[in-house]
């Protein structure tokens, strides 16, 4: 299970809004394309029709929380300040650029990259501090990975390995 | 007993033995240390199990999930973080014993209460679940199909925030299990041309990204105070201490033995329910949240109690009531062994193997817990910058090698994020990985069911035992309406005589 600690129990409209409306959205794109995989009937039931019938539910299960007052806010994390939001950003940019660059620079640099970038800019720790444990950190996962359980990690195409 | 004593043949040979010891040290480790639970470490271990026999295999990933629970307990008495989500409620009383220089005798207490949660859940594993294996093979598709609604329902219930969201959630996952070929009739789903999705999300890749991703980003927007460790003086209890907390652990032993063999059970309803017995059993109320010896013996006890117990399903049904041990249930595929009410008969040295590993692996860990609480105290100190970005490489890398496929790695992020503005909204994630889980069974089911039946849907409510537990959901909800009704007129009473309004003329309003 994962860790937790407490939170404060207020709503973040704006948020909730947005989740409750991308699920919605997900769930008539699903029943769109289910229509498309043969419906079938109770008696024969096709492809479609179990992800159908998610999809109506899910879609009525939003809209009953979007009616009752205070139900969708319920639950929710308070309102992302600016910081939290910055914070946010350079944490995951990072993710977004990994794969290509272990594709590119094989999974040694481009764990021991990210080490370095998330202790400098996430945590606000010195270069060379950040540095050593990038090293320390990218040298452990080829140890444990690649010469402990045999895992083919990306070399890098740059490198003449694998990309991946 | 004789397939017992051969159960202890299997679990006493030296790899045996070897791999229970490496698992229960990899769980105390990662249920004392911060940001890496017990479900992203199952999945990340579960490649490592494919060079290893089926029942060491078992042995080692059952291991981790117990001895996650003892670690969970030390930082919950010690920093007043909860390792483990089932260990929330023993910082309550936990901590503040801690602080009245009582922290030795809290956590020899709870290792106590935890060996002996984890010895009777055990007892009743190695008793029940061969009748409960037999009852397996009487059950057709309607009622596997309405155990996975109860398990579904009761995760949803029971985790944070309304139950709306953790149906919205569960619903999710039986979504994204529906991504890859139907199970029936093998045509591909969802898979937008993308060949990586014909095989369905892997579940490895949706636990790290929905367990560990998403909750490494949500510490990280929102990191919990940093507490002083108390010191942790005396380790062993007193015998007033034990003289107390007898008759909590064994009331914990039970009620977690009972619940962690629900479907959905398991995880922090043991725990909760105990501490919530006791708290009501208790002459004088108000010691608890204070250091109350109870608050920390019931509920551990529960606590490992249930972690054993989940077993129950998973062996005798094969339905894997967690995630977790859905991901043991993987391990177990992969080997090509299906769990389930055959696993007794055709497999009995797995079956009987694991049980007997479990009361090794239970006296192993309070052997290891208590002479070694300051080591794990210092352990659990690492600096969390370090911890985080440790943890976050071997995410990454670990959702690449759960199928050496790096589309696998963006899956996992793409995972991370959605999750973590999921819980931002108040939609938890324990519903969205069991519905995935649940739904390569609760799909089948279903329409299997409606094949049986010719369409008829009163095939789930006149089969005896289906129908029984529609019933039984259908007063259960019944009772939560009734019960928030009542509650919600007392409220408005309460809160008209407070306002100085007499109760005739909020009625007439």
């Amino acid at each position: 299970m994962a860790k937790t600690h407490d939170r404060r129990r207020l709503g973040a409209p704006m948020m909730v809004a947005a989740v409750i409306a991308v699920t919605v959205a997900l769930g008539a794109v699903a029943l769109a394309m289910s229509a498309g995989y043969q419906i079938g009937s109770l008696s024969r039931p096709g492809p479609g029709l179990w992800p159908a019938a998610l999809a109506v539910v899910l879609m009525m299960l939003c809209v009953g929380l979007l009616l009752v007052p205070g139900l969708a806010a319920s639950g929710a994390s308070p309102t992302m300040s600016r910081q939290q939001w910055s914070r946010l950003a350079s944490a995951v940019a990072p993710l977004l650029v990994f794969v290509p660059v272990m594709m590119l620079l094989g999974s040694s640099l481009a764990t021991g990259l990210l080490a370095m970038y998330w202790l400098v800019a996430v945590y606000r720790r010195s270069l060379r501090y950040s540095a050593i444990w990038a090293v320390v950190f990218a040298v452990a996962l080829q140890l444990v990975f690649v010469q402990g359980l045999n895992v083919p990690l990306p070399g890098g195409l740059l490198f003449g390995g694998d990309g991946a | 007993m004789t397939d017992l004593l051969h159960g202890f043949m299997v679990a006493l040979t030296p790899v045996n033995l070897l791999f229970v010891l490496i698992g229960v040290m990899i769980g105390m480790t990662i249920g004392v240390l911060p940001g890496l639970g017990p479900g992203p470490t199952v999945a990340l271990l579960l490649p490592l199990t494919f060079s290893l026999d089926a029942a060491t295999a078992v042995i080692m990933l059952a291991g981790v999930y117990y001895g996650a629970m003892y670690g969970g307990t030390i930082t919950a008495v010690l920093l007043r973080l909860p390792g483990e989500s089932a260990s929330v409620v023993t910082t309550f009383d936990g901590f503040a014993m801690a602080k009245q220089g009582r922290a030795g005798a809290a956590l020899g207490i709870a290792a106590i209460g935890s060996f002996i949660g984890g010895l009777v859940a055990t007892l009743a594993l190695a008793l029940v679940a061969p009748t409960l294996a037999d009852f397996g093979l009487r059950i057709g598709p309607p009622e596997y199909a309405v155990l996975a609604l109860i398990g579904l329902l009761l995760v949803s219930a029971l985790s944070d925030g309304p139950m709306i969201k953790g149906v919205i959630s569960a619903i999710i996952g039986l979504l994204v299990a529906t991504v890859g070929l139907d199970p029936i009739d093998a045509t591909a789903r969802f898979d937008f041309g993308m060949p990586q999705l014909l095989d369905g999300v892997n579940l490895v890749v949706v636990i790290i990204g929905v367990y560990g991703i998403s909750e490494l980003i949500s510490n990280l927007i929102d990191p919990a105070p940093e507490v002083a460790t108390a010191p942790v003086g005396r380790v062993l209890p007193t015998r007033e201490d034990v003289r107390q907390s007898a008759k909590p652990m064994a009331r914990g032993a039970a009620l977690g033995t009972v619940l962690g063999t629900v479907p959905g059970g398991g995880g922090d309803l043991p725990s909760v329910a105990s501490y919530a017995l006791e708290r009501r059993l208790a002459k004088d109320r108000t010691r608890f949240g204070r250091g109350a010896i109870e608050g920390v013996a019931g509920p551990e006890t529960a606590n490992n109690a249930g972690a054993v117990a989940t077993f129950v399903p998973l062996l005798t049904l094969g339905l894997p009531p967690n995630p977790i041990l859905a991901v043991i249930f993987g391990a177990l595929l992969l080997q090509g062994i299906t769990p389930g009410p055959a696993l007794v008969t055709e497999h009995p040295d797995i079956f009987w193997g694991v049980i007997a590993s479990m009361f090794i692996g239970n006296l192993v860990l309070l052997v290891l817990n208590l002479p070694l609480v300051r080591l794990w105290v210092r352990l659990a100190q690492v600096p969390p910058a370090l911890m985080s970005t440790a943890t976050l490489l071997v995410l990454l890398v670990g959702a690449f090698a759960a199928a050496n496929d790096i589309f696998n790695i963006w899956v996992a992020i793409a995972a991370g994020v959605v999750g973590f503005f999921l819980r931002m909204a108040g939609f938890p994630p324990a519903p969205l990985v069991l519905g995935f889980v649940f739904g390569t069974i609760f799909e089948p089911a279903v329409r299997q069911s409606l094949l049986l039946s010719r369409g008829d849907l009163s095939i789930f409510v006149t089969r005896p035992i289906s129908g029984t537990l529609l019933a039984l959901i259908a007063v259960s909800a019944a009772y939560a309406i009734v019960a928030a009704v009542i509650h919600a007129k007392r409220e408005r009473t309460r809160s008209a005589a407070d306002d100085g309004v007499p109760e005739r003329e909020t009625e007439s309003a």
